[in-house]
């Protein structure tokens, strides 16, 4: 862990961190905002993945994948908030445990 | 530091600071949040116990498996070798293409979506007939 060269193992490290602090922030906080940030986290977290395994295995599938899933996770940020806008216009709070009422 | 790959670092740049931030920053100044000032553990306790039990196992489950890609992969250094635009393009255009298309039509569909989301009165409470329905099976078709 402690070497001078940063192998795969740093990246990899560095990915589950980020990925965890993202899940811990989806799965604890109950701000919609935030929980929408945590999800960001968590994707920006697998492209980390995909790029440091496609680095260090010569592949150029690694950087097409976060090129998709870098596209997917901005639509998702654009609908997340659009619902986090429409949830505060009726209830002005942006609590998840509005989002129960979606069914009615 | 750019694990070679310069062109993901610059999308990367472009958006997530110039869309995705500007977006939850905007999103931030439309809200006014100045008595919602309730902390991540303002609930009872059991309800915090199970939230810190359930997120812990999560990240202790993916971080026991943190170092297993070895057996899969191999930790052998690839040539570290530099993909330029031009064959990251030509691998997307012709192997990804209809990944590619279906990314279009998403996105498409998401800024119908969201906009028609947003010009719903009521948001999404609103009891007369839904708006978002007809729009974005039209744009779905069109496309």
């Amino acid at each position: 862990m402690f070497s001078s060269t940063i192998t795969l193992d740093h990246f990899i490290f560095l990915s589950v961190l980020l990925f965890s602090i993202g899940a811990f922030g989806v799965l604890i906080r109950k701000n919609v905002i935030v929980i929408l940030m945590g999800i960001e986290l968590m994707l920006n977290a697998v492209n980390l993945a995909f790029i440091s395994f496609g680095y260090f295995n010569a592949d150029i599938n690694g950087q097409l994948m976060s090129f998709f899933v870098m596209t997917v996770a901005a639509a998702e940020a654009g609908v997340g908030l659009a619902l986090a806008v429409s949830i505060f216009k009726r209830f002005k709070k942006v609590d998840i445990k509005f989002f129960e009422a979606l069914k009615d | 530091m750019l694990l070679k790959a310069p062109f993901i670092a610059a999308v990367q740049l472009m958006v997530y600071a110039g869309a995705v931030m500007v977006m939850f920053v905007m999103v931030l100044m439309l809200f006014d949040l100045k008595e919602t000032k309730e902390s991540a553990f303002s609930g009872n306790m059991v309800t915090n116990g199970l939230k810190l039990i359930s997120a812990t196992i999560l990240c202790a489950a993916l971080g026991s498996q943190l170092f297993n890609y070895r057996d899969v992969v191999g930790t052998a250094l690839g040539s570290g070798k530099e993909f330029s635009v031009k064959m990251l393009g030509a691998v997307l255009y012709t192997k990804y293409i209809f990944a590619f298309e279906a990314l279009g039509v998403l996105l498409l569909l998401i800024a119908v979506g969201a906009v028609a989301l947003s010009r719903a009165k009521g948001g999404t409470h609103e009891q007369v007939e839904v708006q978002p329905k007809p729009i974005s099976a039209k744009g779905g078709k069109n496309v």
